[in-house]
């Protein structure tokens, strides 16, 4: 221990025999922020070993602090003040041992020789004031050069206190640069130290990420740490989507934060190809992704100064599920397609993701609309090789209202804000151009959209629930409604630029064999041949049925149910496969070794009176699959869950009572004249009968579904 | 002074002050919680990053530039960040079965503004909690944020182990999202699964063949 150390150790003492605990707070003012800044950023000025003991260290800074305040006894307080110097001479210790260290003795301020080495365009230097003084503290400063100044501010300095000054610096021009810092003291004199900069010349990189099918140079996600400061870097080629993403929110640039979880979660920009840069020397780490259906890269090398590195990679299948006639999409991908740059730029994302076919959507609301089209139909399909862009729409879109819909493989906008609210119309002019029809964010029930699924779901027109996005999958509504014996098909959707990175939920489709196309791919959804994930696959049959399908079974036969789940080992392995019927586990497997990529369920039940069957995964962490439900259906019955029958009509009934209650408002607000500028208000009060006798209809619909379900309790004796 | 003054104006903003709050939302008026969960053997480590879009951006910007200058000084990032703490303190908490941890900043906030940017504002909060031997394997972990109540959240949830940790979200995805001015906080669940008996690292067949590809260029 050395001697300010031992201060420091002698300090906490008197403080402890002198002060109630939370007096003597202080004791290293300042520490937990230098060890905080320190510890997250600049751990690159201390040995690895020394790292993982900051850490430590800063963590028991804060805890102690924690302690000192809020500890529940005086004895507690005191405990934890002992402790926190205990931590804060631990601190100071490894600050003392950085070999960088730079000693200033006020006054004077003298100029170091020679100048700072930094190990790139950001950096830190740490200062220790006046080293005799004693009594420690601690400080963070920092000069970004992006904002044009060339001196750094390190106020509040004790004369009669040794000071540890972090200087953080982002930014910093390339080769040498001079600043001067600016030490104040707590009795108002300043005292200035130029100072030099110097960053090491740069290193190359070039990089190159192979296809696994064709061994060529391929589009991918990717991502750059510089290890010394676990920065990320942007690799020169990435491409930018501003423009195309209609400059849409704060996510809508090529940086996107893919919503994967463990360590797949975080940053990626999409790169076209090779690429070939300049890097800070050090340590870096890659990761690369080319979709779920191949093992991730996680790499690490070195950049040495004025030396080229090659990295060539090629992340490698660890399933295909092509050759079993499954395709991946997105529903719900927003994007500006208006040239063939648009569409280059988005085909180049859609193949760095591996999706098949991406649903490019059109977005609207009651006053415009965004993400705009070069038009509809087959003509402006674009594909390239079996990746395929399809336009689409997301609108009518009310927020209040009733939820957001999603319509696929439009030969034309479906939009006339005169009759925004009457959903049925829209699913209604979808369906006759040959398109499909369903609600988005059903997994977070956002919207009301409780609500818009009430008032369509009983005339058959909602073909498919988004119930996965933003990596979370979110079945309740979806039950809901299977219970009440609705075929729904499920579906997944990013919702870029909102959510994160195009597949990162996907809809795999059945599509058979054959060449593939976008056509294959919408009529395997329509009928419901489908299942959703965001990493694990699962394959799930009931007899020779898939996803999506209705069986008739035979008296007396037993149904043979039979699921298998797979993923990449060490990112998506399932750790459990649930048969699921009427949103019940019937069936449930579990590894008891992590080591099991693969899960498999081969079962036969009673098919009883009829129900939905479906199959569920829940991966390591938070990867999820589920599939389409199989419908089993009895002569004369309904696949309902027929218990839950008059609950579930309530709450439909409930979500109508809701419809009328807007409707009720916008008429009153109307009646009143405050609807002002509101288009919304406006045309809910414009369009209020129509909606109402929409409501009226679903009512009837479901006065007749409870007539069925009484008709059907004889049946089921 | 003026700095304890900007962060009473700041939180009163927040609190009474919300930003078109309820009256129009759409997803770019949300604010997103992006939430990690990461846990180790001695650790639990929490990072909210909040994303705000448009015009919730420029108002928690106005918020930031306490002296209206234009520039986002460390003094000013400094504070924001002081008084979101103080927030935070109350509004985020971590449970394991039930039971409160002792939620502790780990590093200081961030806040990830450019003037030049007006639609863009991020802030990182970083967290951790002691895993105390109480903690069992299979424990259910709940993260609850009632973060800026006056503007709907929409999350997204993402948890990790280390350590030979296992963990995964569990629970209803109904509560990813809050309503404006609800009373409840957003509630994030996940679990401990028995952890990983740690073995020699096992290189993927695919490491090996990347490498083969490495070395074959």
């Amino acid at each position: 221990m050395n001697s300010l150390s031992i201060r420091v150790v002698l300090f906490v003492l008197l403080a402890l025999g002198s002060l109630p605990a939370a007096q003597a707070a202080d004791a290293v003012p300042g520490a937990s922020g230098l060890s905080g800044t320190l510890s997250q950023y600049y751990g690159y000025l201390l040995t690895a070993d020394k790292r993982a003991e900051l850490d430590h260290v800063n963590r028991r800074l804060r805890e102690t602090e924690h302690g000192m305040k809020h500890g529940e006894t005086e004895a507690a307080r005191a405990e934890a003040l002992r402790v926190h110097g205990e931590k804060a001479a631990e601190l100071l210790r490894l600050l003392d041992g950085i070999p960088s260290l730079m000693d200033v003795a006020l006054p004077g301020a003298q100029p170091k020789t020679g100048p700072v080495e930094l190990p790139g365009d950001s950096g830190a230097v740490l200062f220790r004031v006046n080293s005799d003084a004693g009594n420690p503290q601690c400080m963070v400063s920092e000069l970004d050069f992006a904002d044009g100044l060339n001196v750094a501010q390190a106020p509040g300095i004790d004369p009669a206190r040794t000071t540890y000054v972090l200087l953080s610096l982002k930014n910093v021009p390339s080769r040498t640069v001079s600043i001067r810092v600016d030490f104040a003291t707590t009795d108002g004199q300043h005292y200035e130290m130029p100072l030099s900069l110097t960053t090491p010349a740069p290193g190359r990189l070039q990089l190159s990420v192979l296809s696994d099918d064709t061994g060529q140079p391929a589009p991918a996600m990717v991502r750059l740490v510089w290890k010394t400061n676990n920065s990320e870097y942007k690799p020169r080629n990435a491409l930018d989507f501003t423009s195309e993403l209609d400059s849409q929110s704060a996510k809508s640039t090529g940086l996107r934060h893919a919503n994967l979880h463990g360590k797949l979660a975080g940053n990626y920009w999409c790169v076209p190809g090779p690429t070939d840069m300049t890097l800070p020397p050090g340590d870096w780490e890659v990761v690369i992704r080319r979709g779920g259906e191949h093992v991730p890269i996680i790499d690490t090398f070195t950049v040495i100064s004025g030396e080229t590195i090659e990295r060539s990679y090629r992340p490698k299948r660890w399933v295909d599920m092509r050759k079993s006639g499954w395709y991946s999409g997105d529903d719900h991908v927003h994007f500006q397609l208006l040239s063939d740059y648009d569409a280059k730029q988005l085909m180049t994302w859609l193949k760095a993701e591996d999706v098949h076919l991406g649903n490019v959507l059109k977005m609207g609301d009651m006053y415009r609309t965004w993400f705009e089209q070069r038009g509809f139909g087959p003509e402006y399909r674009v594909q390239e090789d079996d990746y395929i862009l399809v336009p689409g729409q997301e609108c009518p879109r009310t927020h209040g209202e009733l939820g957001h819909t999603i319509s696929l493989n439009i030969t034309d906008m479906v939009r006339d804000t005169a009759q925004y609210y009457q959903y049925d119309w829209t699913f209604e002019n979808v369906a006759e151009q040959g398109g499909l029809s369903g609600f988005a964010h059903i997994n977070s029930g956002i919207f009301h959209v409780h609500r818009g699924m009430t008032l369509i779901a009983p005339e058959g027109l909602i073909d498919f629930a988004e119930v996965l996005q933003f990596a979370n999958l979110g079945t309740d509504l979806y039950y809901d409604f299977l219970n009440l014996g609705f075929k729904i098909t499920a579906s997944a959707g990013s919702d870029v630029p909102w959510g994160g990175t195009i597949g990162e939920v996907r809809v795999y489709a059945h599509t058979g064999k054959g060449p593939f196309t976008a056509d294959k791919w919408f009529d395997a959804v329509e009928r419901g041949h489908t299942f959703v994930t965001n990493g694990p696959m699962v394959d799930f049959r009931v007899n020779k049925a898939y996803p999506g399908d209705e069986i008739h079974p035979k008296e007396g036969k037993q149904l043979r149910i039979r699921a298998r789940a797979w993923g990449a080992e060490g990112f998506t392995t399932p750790t459990k496969l649930e048969i699921i019927q009427h949103g019940e586990v019937i069936h449930s497997v579990e590894a008891d070794d992590s080591n099991l990529t693969e899960l498999e369920v081969d079962i036969k039940i009673d098919p009883g009176q009829g129900s939905w069957l479906a199959a569920r995964v829940e991966g390591s962490e938070g990867y999820r699959a589920h599939t389409t439900p199989v419908y089993v259906v009895r002569d004369s019955l309904r696949f309902w869950k027929y218990d839950a029958v008059e609950e579930l009509l309530a709450k439909r009934s409930a979500s109508l009572d809701e419809i009328e209650g807007i409707v009720v408002d916008a008429l009153a607000k109307e009646e009143k004249d405050q609807i002002g500028a509101d288009k919304r208000i406006e045309e809910l009060a414009l369009q209020a009968e129509a909606l109402r006798e929409r409501v009226r209809e679903a009512r009837r619909q479901y006065d007749l579904l409870h007539e069925q379900y009484l008709s059907e309790a004889a049946a089921r004796e | 002074m003026i700095r304890g003054l900007s962060i009473i104006i700041f939180a009163l903003s927040v609190l009474v002050f919300p930003y078109d709050a309820v009256a129009h939302q759409k997803l770019s008026e949300y604010v997103q919680h992006d939430v990690t969960l990461e846990a180790g053997t001695t650790y639990i480590d929490l990072t909210l990053r909040l994303t705000f879009f448009d015009h919730q951006a420029e108002h928690q910007q106005l918020l930031l530039d306490s002296n209206g200058d234009g520039r986002f000084s460390s003094a000013e990032r400094t504070a924001f960040g002081k008084a979101l703490l103080k927030m935070a303190e109350k509004q985020v908490s971590l449970h394991a079965e039930g039971r409160k941890l002792a939620l502790l900043p780990r590093y200081d906030p961030e806040i990830r503004a450019d003037p030049a940017e007006s639609g863009h504002f991020e802030i990182r909060l970083h967290f951790f909690a002691r895993r105390s031997t109480k903690i069992d394997e299979g424990a259910l972990l709940e993260v609850r944020s009632g973060l800026f109540p006056h503007i709907p959240a929409l999350t997204a949830f993402r948890v990790s182990g280390r350590n030979g940790v296992r963990i995964s979200t569990a629970g209803s995805t109904h509560k990813l999202t809050r309503p404006a001015n609800a009373s409840q906080p957003l509630v994030l669940a996940a679990r401990l699964y028995p952890r990983v008996p740690q073995k020699e690292a096992k290189r993927l067949p695919s490491e090996e063949g990347n490498r083969k590809a490495v070395n074959g260029l």
